[in-house]
C-alpha cells in the first residue's frame, strides 16, 4: 500500500510539479492515466514463489520494490533511508517487442536520507525509459536499478543476502541487506482488497531486515522493511489519499497499518493492517482492530501541504494505546507527487512498548492549491 | 537674440522645402533607400543569427557537452554505461537524421523524452501539457511538430501523412504539437525507438548530449573510452556559426555600400541648399547671426533630413527584410544547414541602431556645406561662383585625404592575418580614397574632352556632337563641379560596385565551372541521400557494385564514402574513394601546391582543400590529425591542396586503402560510373534506374549533365541576393544624379533663360540638359572601370579568400564592362528626363528675375 497509488488516483495528478532542483518534472500521473486494458488483475489468490517472485510482473500495470530503514553510526546517531523504484507498464508486454528503447515501460525511483541529529532530509526522484538498461529489474539474479542506484541480491539467483548501492549527488550509502523473518503475505494470503472487485493488489512484505555498511564511509546498522505489490487497479474511486506505517517494536513484532481517506470530509473510510510476531506468524487486521487519531500537524514551506506528523493509535492485541510521532517534521518528498515518508518514533504511555518506523502520508497538498 | 535666430532660420529651412519640395522628396528618397537597404541586411543577418541560435536551443537544449563517435556513430551501451556506472543522469541519447516533407527539409530528433527534462526542458513541459507521453513513446509512428508548422502545412493533430527518410516513404502520426518557437520550426521530433528504426541506427546513436559540471566532466574524461569523443556544444554550434559569418559579413558590407552612397545624397543636398541660400546667410550674418548659429542650423536641419530618411528607410528596410530572408535561408539551406526562418526576429535597438546609422551617415557629409554657409561673409552677394571657389580650394585637401584614404586601405591589405574585418576595411577605404578624386578626375577628363572638342572644330566631329552646345555642355559641368562632382562620385561607386561584383561572380562561376569539371569525371553518379547527423552518410547496398560490374556498357567503377570526423581543428568531411580499376588521381592541387599524387594514389597521403589548409594554415608535407574509428588519433601526412568549391568547411581525401586502415567502415555513400567509349549516357541512365526501381532502391541517380547544372544553379541562388541589393544601390546612386541634375537646373534656370533669350531653341536647351547628363554618365562609367576592376580584385584575392579560402581565377569579359557604360549613361539620360521637360517649361521673363 504505498504511495504510487497516489498517480492513479487523478484527483491528486497535478501536474507537473517542481522537483528538487528546477521545474523539469514530466507529467507521468496523466500518462499513467492510461488504459487498463490487456492488463491482468488481482482477481483471486495466487501461490507466492520466491525467489522469483521478487522479479518483475509485466503483466501487471504497476509494481513497486520499497525499501526502508532506520540506521545508527558508530557514534549512535540516527538516520533513516528510503530507495524505491516503481514500473509503470503503458501497455502490456509485446511476445514480438524486439525494441531496443522500450516503449511499454517507464521507471521511476526515489531515494531519501533523514539525519534525525541535524533534521536533515535529501531526496532525489529519477525517471527512465529503461531503455538500453539503464533501469529495469531482473529476477534471477534478482536486481533492481535505475541508473547507479541499485538494490541487488549477491549471489546469482534472488536470494538474501541482498546489496544496496545508492550513489547520489548528497550522499553515498552501501549496505547489506539480510532478512530475519520469512515473508508476510499482506491482506488474504498476499490478495490485499482495497475496493470493489478487481480493486486489490499481490502484497508482501518483509517486516524485520538487517542493514550493516557505510553511509559516506561510515559504519552503520539497523534494521529495514521491504514492501512488495503489484497490482493493475487497486483504489477505489473516492478516495483521495491515504496514511500508511511500518512500525518495528522493539520487542520483535511489527506493525503495518494503513488507512485510505476519502472525498467526504477526508474521512477515513478502510483500514487494514498486520501484526507480525517473533516467531513470523502474522494477524490481520480489519478496519474495527484500527483507531488512528492525528494529535499534531506541520505545514510544509514548500508544496503548502499539512500533514499530521503525530498520532494516536490503537490496535487490537496491543494492550496499550501507542504514541506515533515524527523524528522530525521536515521529511516532505516533492517531485511529481508530493507526500511525505520519513523516520518516526513510537512508544506507549508507560514505555513498556518502543519502537522506530516509518510513515508514509500522502494527499495533504490537495487543500492547498 | 538667440530665439530669434533660431526662429529665422527654421523658417527659412521651412520655405525653402516649400519651394523645393522635389528636392525634399527626392534626397529623403535617396538616403530612405540607403538606410533600407542596409536595415533590411543588418535585420536579415540578425534574424538568421537568431533562427540559427534558436533552432541550435532546439537541438541542443542546456546541453554543454556531446558525446560523438566515429563512423559508425555511439554504442548504446555506452549510455548504459554513462547511467549505471558513472550515474550521469543529465544526459540524453539522441537519433538524429534528416527527413522530407513535402519539398521541405527537416531535423528528424529521435529523443527519450523522460531524459530530456534536465536538457531540452522545453521538449518535457510539451509532453507533461499535452499528457502525450504515452502515445508518442508507445505509438511506432508518432511524431511531434512545431505548432506553426502543422497549421501551415495543415497537418492537425491525429492526422497520418507520409515522411521521406533517407528515400524511403514513412506513414507518421502527428500525437502533439509543440509550442511555437523558430528553433522547432524545423524539427520533427519522434520517439528514439523510431527514429532508430527509420535512419537504421542498429544498436547505436548518434549522440548523446550532456549537461556536466566540472566535477562531472573531469569524471567523464577519466572514464571516455578511446572510440569516443566528448565535444564541447558550444563547438559546434560556433563551427556553424562560423560558416555563415562570412556570408553575413559580405552582405552586412555589400549594404553598407548603398548606405555610403546614401549619405553621398544627402552631402549634395545639402550643398545646394547652402548655395541656394548664401543670399539669407549673407543677410543673416548682417543682422547679427552669429557663424556658429549658421552652421548649428545647416547641421540640425540636415541631421533632421537624415533622421526622417532614415526613420522612412528603416521602416521600409523592415518590409524589404521580409523579402530578403527568403532568399537568405535558401543559400543557409543551399550551403550549409537545415535552417528555417520565417519571420523576423530583431529587437527594437537593432531598428533603433540601422535609424542612427542612417542619421549619422546623412549628417557627417553635410559638416563641410555647413562649413560653407557659415562662412559667408556678411551682406556678401551671393554668388554660385564663390562656392566654386572655395570648392577648389578644398581640393588640395580632398586630394590629400584621397592619397591618405588609398595609402590607408593598403597598409590594411597588408596587416598580417587573414581576418575579415581589416579586409573590408581596405574595401572601403579604396573606394571612398576613389571616390573622393572623382571629382578632380573628372575634371581632368572634361578639360582633355573641351580641348580635343576645341582642337577638333575644324574637322569631322564637330558637326557630329553638335557643335557649341556640346562644348558649353561641358563648360556647365565643370562650372558646376561642386554639384554634379558629387553625384558623378556616387554613381561612380555605384556603377563600379556592379562592375567588381559582376567580375568576381563570374570569375567564381568560371572557376566553379572549370572545377566541376575537374571534379566530376564519371559519366553517371548513384548516390544514396544524405544525413544530416555528425556522422556516415547515407550507405549504398554493396551488391549493386556487383551488378553494375557485371553491366558491359560500364568501364570502370569508383566508389566514394563521405563521413564527418574530427579533427584537431574541428570537424571536417572525409572522402574515401576507392578509383576501381584506375589508379586514384585524386584532385587538382592549387596553383602553388605540389602537383604529384604518387603517395595519394599509394594510399600513403592524403589531399585536402583549399578552405581547409586556409583556415588552419596547413601546407603540403605537413600532417594533419584526425580521430579515426581504430586508431584514435592518427596524423596523416598532406600530399598536395586541391581547390574544392564545394564546402568552405574543409575536406580531406583518402584512398579507401588508407582509410579501411583505420575506420571500420565497409559502407559507400556513392558510385561513380564511366561508360564505355559509345556508350549513350541516358539510356544508360534509364537502364539503371529501371534496375534501382525493380530493386526498390531509392538512390539518387544523375548523370555528370544534370549534377554540373544543379550545382551551377545552387551557385545562381546564392548570388540572386547580391544582385538584387547591387540594382538597389544602382538605384540610390541614379535617386543621386537626378537630385544633381535638377538642383543645377534651379539654380542655373536665369542662366538657361538668358540663353533662351539669345535665341537659343526649347529642344536645344533640353538637349544641352541631356548632353550633360550623357557626358556624366560616360564619365561616371569610365571612371568606375578601373575601380570596378580593383574592386573585382580585392572581393576575389581578400574577401573571397578570407572569407571561405576559395581561390578564384579573375577573369575579366567585356560585358560587364559594356554594362558598366549602359548602366552609366542610361542611368544618367533617365535622371535627365525630367529636368529637361521642365526645362522647356521655363517662362524667359519671369525666370530672368531672377528669385
Amino acid at each position: 500500500m504505498r504511495f504510487i497509488h497516489a498517480l492513479f488516483c487523478t484527483g491528486l495528478l497535478t501536474g507537473p510539479v517542481i522537483s528538487q532542483a528546477e521545474q523539469t518534472s514530466i507529467d507521468i500521473g496523466t500518462a499513467l492515466a492510461g488504459s487498463a486494458v490487456g492488463f491482468e488483475q488481482a482477481l483471486q489468490l495466487r501461490a507466492f514463489e520466491f525467489p522469483s517472485d521478487h522479479g518483475p510482473h509485466p503483466s501487471f500495470r504497476n509494481e513497486w520494490w520499497y525499501l526502508t530503514g532506520q540506521l545508527q553510526d558508530g557514534s549512535g546517531r540516527d538516520y533513516g533511508f528510503q530507495y524505491t523504484l516503481f514500473r509503470i507498464g503503458l501497455t502490456p508486454p509485446q511476445s514480438t517487442d524486439e525494441d531496443l528503447w522500450s516503449r511499454d515501460t517507464i521507471w521511476m525511483a526515489h531515494v531519501a536520507l533523514s539525519d534525525v541529529k541535524e533534521k536533515k532530509h535529501w531526496h532525489s526522484q529519477r525517471l527512465s525509459h529503461g531503455g538500453v538498461g539503464s533501469a529495469g529489474v531482473t529476477a534471477s539474479p534478482f536486481s533492481a536499478w535505475m541508473d547507479n542506484w541499485r538494490l541487488n541480491a549477491t549471489g546469482d539467483s534472488g536470494n538474501f543476502p541482498w546489496e544496496l548501492h545508492i550513489a547520489d549527488e548528497n550522499f553515498n550509502l552501501r549496505l547489506q541487506v539480510d532478512n530475519q523473518k520469512p515473508p508476510v503475505l499482506q491482506g488474504d494470503r498476499g490478495l490485499s482488497q482495497k475496493g470493489g472487485a478487481g480493486n486489490a493488489s499481490f502484497y508482501y512484505s518483509y517486516t524485520e531486515m538487517q542493514v550493516a555498511g557505510t553511509l559516506d564511509g561510515k559504519t552503520v546498522n539497523g534494521s529495514a522493511w521491504l514492501d512488495r505489490e503489484w497490482s493493475t487497479s487497486v483504489l477505489p474511486p473516492g478516495v483521495t489519499g491515504w496514511d500508511w506505517f511500518s512500525l518495528q517494536l522493539q520487542d520483535g513484532r511489527q506493525l503495518m497499518l494503513y488507512q485510505l481517506r476519502s472525498e467526504k470530509n477526508n474521512a477515513a473510510n478502510n483500514k487494514s493492517g498486520s501484526l507480525v510476531q517473533t516467531d513470523g506468524s502474522s494477524i490481520t487486521l480489519a478496519a474495527d482492530d484500527i483507531s488512528l487519531q492525528a494529535t499534531r500537524h506541520w505545514r510544509s514551506p514548500i508544496s503548502g501541504a499539512r500533514y499530521p506528523t503525530a498520532w494516536k493509535l490503537k490496535v487490537k492485541g496491543l494492550v496499550e494505546e501507542l504514541t506515533v510521532t515524527a523524528s522530525f517534521d521536515e521529511q516532505e518528498l516533492i517531485g511529481i507527487v508530493n507526500y511525505w515518508e520519513g523516520v518516526i518514533e513510537v512508544e506507549s504511555p508507560n514505555n513498556t512498548i518502543r519502537g522506530r518506523g516509518y510513515l508514509e502520508m500522502t494527499g495533504y497538498d490537495r487543500g492547498s492549491e | 537674440m538667440n530665439k530669434v535666430n533660431n526662429a529665422w532660420l527654421i523658417n527659412s529651412n521651412i520655405r525653402f522645402y516649400r519651394q523645393h519640395p522635389s528636392q525634399l522628396l527626392l534626397t529623403l528618397l535617396g538616403l530612405a533607400l540607403g538606410v533600407a537597404i542596409a536595415t533590411s541586411v543588418i535585420l536579415t543577418t540578425a534574424s538568421a543569427r537568431k533562427a540559427f541560435a534558436l533552432s541550435t536551443e532546439a537541438l541542443y537544449g542546456r546541453a554543454t557537452h556531446q558525446i560523438l563517435g566515429g563512423s559508425q556513430g555511439v554504442d548504446a551501451e555506452y549510455y548504459r554505461r554513462l547511467r549505471t556506472e558513472l550515474g550521469l543522469t543529465n544526459s540524453a541519447p539522441v537519433i538524429e537524421g534528416l527527413a522530407s516533407l513535402g519539398r521541405e527539409s527537416f531535423t528528424l530528433l529521435g529523443i527519450a523524452p523522460l531524459a530530456e527534462a534536465q536538457l531540452r526542458p522545453r521538449n518535457a513541459q510539451s509532453f507533461a501539457a499535452n499528457s502525450a507521453l504515452q502515445s508518442f513513446v508507445g505509438d511506432r509512428h508518432a511524431v511531434a511538430l512545431d505548432s506553426e508548422t502543422a497549421a501551415r502545412l495543415g497537418i492537425s493533430k491525429g492526422e497520418t501523412f507520409a515522411l521521406l527518410i533517407n528515400g524511403e516513404s514513412h506513414q507518421v502520426t502527428l500525437a502533439l504539437t509543440l509550442p511555437h518557437s523558430s528553433g522547432s520550426a524545423s524539427l520533427i521530433l519522434t520517439y528514439i525507438e523510431n527514429a532508430r528504426l527509420w535512419l537504421e541506427r542498429g544498436a547505436t546513436l548518434d549522440r548523446i548530449d550532456l549537461h556536466l559540471d566540472n566535477k562531472k566532466l573531469e569524471l567523464l574524461q577519466a572514464w571516455l573510452p578511446d572510440k569516443l569523443r566528448l565535444v564541447p556544444s558550444a563547438s559546434h554550434a560556433q563551427q556553424m556559426q562560423e560558416m555563415t559569418k562570412a556570408f553575413n559579413t559580405n552582405l552586412t558590407a555589400m549594404s553598407l555600400l548603398a548606405l555610403l552612397i546614401g549619405a553621398f545624397l544627402i552631402h549634395n543636398t545639402m550643398s545646394f541648399v547652402v548655395v541656394s541660400r548664401r543670399t539669407h546667410y549673407a543677410l543673416y550674418r548682417s543682422l547679427g547671426v552669429t557663424r556658429a548659429e549658421i552652421l548649428r542650423s545647416v547641421l540640425v536641419e540636415a541631421c533632421a533630413l537624415a533622421l526622417l530618411g532614415s526613420v522612412i528607410g528603416a521602416m521600409l528596410g523592415v518590409a524589404l527584410a521580409g523579402q530578403l530572408i527568403a532568399m537568405v535561408t535558401q543559400t543557409i539551406n543551399d550551403l550549409y544547414f537545415v535552417l528555417t526562418v520565417r519571420e523576423l526576429h530583431f529587437s527594437g535597438w537593432q531598428w533603433l541602431l540601422c535609424v542612427l546609422l542612417g542619421t549619422a551617415a546623412g549628417t557627417l557629409p553635410a559638416i563641410a556645406a555647413a562649413w560653407d554657409a557659415a562662412r559667408t561673409p556678411p551682406g556678401q552677394l551671393a554668388l554660385v561662383s564663390t562656392l566654386e571657389q572655395s570648392s577648389r580650394a578644398r581640393r588640395k585637401g580632398l586630394a590629400l585625404l584621397a592619397v591618405g584614404m588609398l595609402l590607408l586601405g593598403l597598409a590594411l591589405l597588408a596587416l598580417p592575418g587573414a581576418s575579415l574585418l581589416p579586409g573590408f576595411a581596405a574595401l572601403f577605404a579604396v573606394v571612398l580614397g576613389y571616390a573622393l578624386l572623382v571629382p578632380m578626375a573628372s575634371g581632368v577628363l572634361l578639360q582633355a574632352l573641351r580641348y580635343l572638342l576645341v582642337r577638333s572644330r575644324t574637322w569631322g566631329p564637330q558637326a557630329l556632337v553638335g557643335g557649341w552646345r556640346f562644348t558649353h555642355a561641358i563648360g556647365a559641368i565643370q562650372r558646376n563641379m561642386s554639384r554634379y562632382g558629387v553625384a558623378l562620385a556616387a554613381l561612380c561607386v555605384a556603377i563600379a560596385a556592379t562592375v567588381g561584383v559582376d567580375i568576381m561572380v563570374g570569375s567564381f562561376r568560371s572557376s566553379v565551372q572549370n572545377w566541376l569539371e575537374d571534379t566530376l569525371r564519371s559519366d553517371i553518379y548513384i548516390s544514396a541521400p544524405s544525413s544530416l547527423s555528425a556522422r556516415a552518410e547515407g550507405d549504398l547496398d554493396p551488391s549493386l557494385s556487383q551488378w553494375l560490374l557485371s553491366h558491359n556498357k560500364i568501364k570502370n567503377i569508383n566508389t566514394s564514402r563521405r563521413i564527418t570526423v574530427q579533427s584537431r581543428e574541428g570537424e571536417v568531411t572525409l572522402m574515401a574513394i576507392d578509383p576501381g580499376n584506375d589508379q586514384l588521381r585524386g584532385f587538382k592541387p592549387i596553383a602553388n601546391s605540389k602537383n604529384d599524387n604518387t603517395a595519394l594514389a599509394q594510399a600513403q597521403a592524403v589531399q585536402i582543400s583549399e578552405p581547409l589548409a586556409r583556415t588552419h594554415s596547413l601546407r603540403a608535407g605537413e600532417k594533419i590529425e584526425l580521430f579515426t574509428d581504430n586508431n584514435g588519433w592518427q596524423e596523416f601526412v598532406i600530399a598536395n591542396v586541391f581547390r574544392d568549391y564545394g564546402r568552405s568547411q574543409g575536406m580531406v581525401l583518402f584512398h579507401r586503402k588508407l582509410y579501411q586502415q583505420h575506420w571500420t567502415d565497409n559502407a559507400y555513400s556513392s558510385i561513380g560510373l564511366q561508360l564505355v567509349d559509345n556508350a549513350d549516357s541516358k539510356n544508360q541512365v534509364e537502364i539503371i534506374r529501371q534496375h534501382l526501381q525493380e530493386q526498390n532502391y531509392s538512390y539518387m541517380l544523375n548523370d555528370n549533365r544534370s549534377i554540373r547544372e544543379e550545382s551551377l544553379a545552387i551557385f545562381d541562388r546564392t548570388f540572386a541576393i547580391t544582385h538584387v541589393l547591387r540594382l538597389l544601390t544602382v538605384g540610390v546612386a541614379f535617386l543621386g544624379l537626378f537630385s544633381a541634375l535638377m538642383s543645377v537646373l534651379l539654380e542655373k534656370t536665369r542662366e538657361f533663360a538668358v540663353f533662351r533669350a539669345l535665341g537659343a531653341r526649347r529642344s536645344e536647351m533640353s538637349t544641352l540638359i541631356l548632353q550633360q547628363a550623357a557626358i556624366i554618365g560616360c564619365i561616371a562609367a569610365l571612371l568606375a572601370l578601373p575601380l570596378g576592376v580593383v574592386l573585382a580584385a580585392l572581393l576575389i584575392d581578400v574577401i573571397n579568400v578570407r572569407s571561405f579560402g576559395w581561390t578564384i581565377d579573375m577573369q575579366i569579359s567585356l560585358s560587364p564592362l559594356l554594362f558598366a557604360l549602359a548602366l552609366g549613361l542610361g542611368a544618367a539620360l533617365l535622371a535627365s528626363i525630367l529636368p529637361a521637360r521642365r526645362l522647356q517649361k521655363i517662362q524667359i521673363n519671369h525666370a530672368m528675375r531672377m528669385e
